[in-house]
């Protein structure tokens, strides 16, 4: 890395490190300004202004229950008002409660009282809640366009699709059987041996362990990858793995996960090397605030042919944000990722003979909705193997998208 | 080492549980329409108007045509219906320390509980004459009618019910539970039928509203969250995979091997 490139993952790190405490010390000052009003709301229990006041400082503090607690109470006071009525139906949405928050919108809706902006945006939250009441729900996104990579001088097409089915089991934990779908594909507008595609598909119960709607949750999974180069069909391969993915979010701010699992590859070529495979991360994710993510996941991953033994470990640090300008001018949506990613790799062949290399890969996107499903993305990342005999492999990708969202 | 304050707060907290139950405030009344009737221990029933303090252990009742919204000291509301009698007999809270206990006993009617600091650390608990109710981190409706019980979870973590020395729990929103246990989702005539009941039917007369910004951190695409904030990330297994897809050349050298 370049002196200048320390100096800004040095600062990015900086400031990864003071969020968790610059965000709490701004939640205790929030909860101290709620508790004061609280108290003054005690004695004045139908203060409109120290309603507003609560509330907003809840919705501050991601309290939405606290929220819709007032919202109700004011509601009650004025239940003629339709936009306060709105409020609390979106209240109640973000918690999830989706049946309640339909009953409040439709009468939102039959009260011919809304103005065009609320009447479109009571309809947008009735489709949401909705959809998200089936028991059969579809999510996902499928993207085209061009990347570049620049030392390998290429350049062709790249197209990306992820698809999310989630079936509710029934139950009174709200069990889901949970099917996601990827395909990754690049195909090179010239003659290259760089054309490859990449699908996977992982499926399996999604269970509430201790029974709770937001506590641990744990995936048994059974995984398929297909992977296909044009490089005479040495890389090609056909994958299958058991594994689970767990996740619990500890609070508001933390969330810890990890995944494992076991699975072999077979050559689809008779001189490709078939190899077993086990490999588990394990990760925590903070949010700041309801927009941004930090990740840091901690990787370990065996691969072992006849041939050789591949053992990799590392660590992947990313973060994504997602703002609105506000312009109007400009897309309403945008998401900004960036990750970077340092990983050991030791080839243990046999005998005696070994070779070790270190992989580093950073990078960054931008994701811009210019309608409320259609997307524009850029992104680039760039890529350095660096083997312990002084050899070293770069390559630096740019891509260019477009793509929906479902 | 512990604090001093520490120390004593066990003690401040007995202290305080230890005066007289009459004397302890645990909340206000914060609508009513048009009355509410309370009637504290040992003392005469009384008429409770908006901001009328609600002491341990008092009985409310709302009349044919009354409702009411309680507003409570660790921030938990109670919406009641018509005709609906709660008894606030398991209620104690100390701002200090944030401990407590949430418990009432409804005997007939129907009501709202909107979960504050106390049910998101433990069950609140909510007692009719054939069921148990406890809550956790939630808001509930509760239907006592008939001489049957019925809970419907509505946001928070997890809902239980003991019935006849048998206990069902339920995460599901809009999951109802009645004195058999685990009764399904609730179907949406029987939700506004007990909303109706509680809150009245609705009424429309437009307006902007108040104005708290919950739109905002909420808008229509976003996942539901928890009552503490707690959200899950459904992103966080995708990472890196079309990385995989266009980086050919490291990828390649696993399996060049001869």
């Amino acid at each position: 890395m370049t002196p200048l490139t320390h100096r800004f993952a040095a600062a990015a790190l900086a400031a990864l490190l003071l969020s968790p405490g610059t965000a709490g010390a701004q939640t205790a000052a929030l909860e101290s300004q709620r508790q004061a009003v609280f108290a003054q709301l005690l004695s004045a229990p139908a203060d409109r202004t120290l309603m507003l006041q609560y509330a907003r400082l809840s919705v501050q503090l991601r309290d939405f229950e606290a929220a819709a607690a007032t919202l109700e109470r004011f509601v009650d006071l004025d239940p003629g008002n339709t936009g306060a009525r709105i409020e609390l139906a979106i209240a109640y949405f973000s918690l999830g409660a989706y049946d309640v928050a339909e009953y409040h919108l439709a009468a939102a809706a039959a009260s011919g009282a809304l103005t065009p902006e609320q009447a479109e945006r009571v309809a947008t939250y009735r489709d949401e809640a909705a959809g998200r009441n089936q028991p059969s729900q579809f999510s996902g996104r499928v993207a085209i366009g061009q990347a570049w990579l620049r030392e390998a001088d290429t350049s062709g097409t790249f197209g990306t699709a992820e698809l999310d089915w989630r079936i509710d089991m029934g139950g009174p934990h709200a069990a889901e059987w949970l099917t996601q779908l990827s395909f990754s594909s690049y195909v090179p507008g010239e003659q290259s041996f760089g054309e490859r595609q990449i699908a996977r598909l992982r499926t399996g119960p999604e269970f509430r362990l201790v029974g709770e709607v937001h506590g641990p949750r744990l995936q048994p999974y059974l995984e398929l990858t297909a992977f296909r180069d044009d490089s005479f069909g040495f890389g090609d391969y056909n994958a299958a793995a058991l594994g689970f993915a767990y996740q619990n979010p500890h609070n508001a701010f933390w969330t810890s996960y990890a995944d494992v699992q076991v699975g072999r590859a077979e050559a689809d070529a008779a001189f490709g090397q078939d190899f077993d495979f086990h490999e588990a991360s394990f990760g925590a994710s903070y949010r700041p605030s309801r927009d941004t993510r930090i990740r840091g996941t901690l990787r370990w991953r065996v691969e072992d042919s006849d041939f050789q033994m591949l053992t990799t470990h590392g660590l992947r640090v990313e973060a994504l944000h997602s703002f609105d300008t506000g312009l109007s001018l400009l897309p309403r949506r945008w998401e900004l990722r960036g990750f970077a990613q340092r990983d050991y790799l030791e080839f243990d062949y046999g005998g005696g003979f070994s070779d070790e290399a270190i992989d580093t890969a950073y990078g960054g996107g931008l994701r811009a909705f210019v309608t409320e499903d259609l997307f524009l993305e850029a992104r680039g990342s760039r890529l350095k193997r660096e083997f312990d005999y002084g050899f070293t492999q770069e390559e630096t990708v740019y891509s260019l998208q477009i793509g929906w969202e479902f | 080492m512990m604090r001093p304050l520490a120390l004593l707060r066990p003690a401040l907290l007995a202290a305080a549980f230890a005066l007289p139950a009459s004397a302890q405030q645990i909340g206000t009344v914060a609508s009513s329409e048009p009355t509410l009737r309370g009637t504290p221990p040992g003392a005469a029933t009384r008429t409770l108007a908006l901001g009328s303090g609600l002491v341990s252990n008092e009985t409310v009742a709302s009349s044919a045509s009354g409702r009411g919204q309680l507003l409570f000291a660790d921030q938990s509301t109670l919406s009641l219906a018509p005709n609906t009698t709660i008894v606030l007999d398991r209620f104690v809270y100390d701002p200090a320390s944030g401990a407590g206990a949430v418990g009432l006993s409804l005997t007939e009617g129907a009501l709202r509980f909107i979960g504050g600091t106390l049910s998101r650390q433990q069950d609140a608990v909510i007692t009719t004459p054939t069921a148990s109710i406890g809550i956790r981190g939630s808001t509930v409706l509760v239907l006592y009618r008939g001489g049957q019980t019925y809970a419907i979870f509505i946001a928070g973590e997890r809902m239980c019910i003991v019935s006849g020395g048998t206990q069902s729990c339920t995460s599901r929103q809009g999951g109802v539970l009645t004195n058999d246990g685990y009764a399904g989702s609730v179907a949406s005539e029987f939700l506004t039928l007990i909303l109706s009941l509680i809150d009245g039917n609705p009424a429309g007369g437009g307006g902007t509203g108040p104005g708290t910004g919950v739109d905002n951190p909420n808008p229509s695409e976003r996942g539901p969250v928890s009552t503490i904030g707690e959200e899950f990330d459904r992103m966080i297994f995708e990472d890196d995979f079309t990385l995989d897809a266009i980086f050919e050349f490291l990828e390649e050298n696993y399996f060049y091997e001869e």
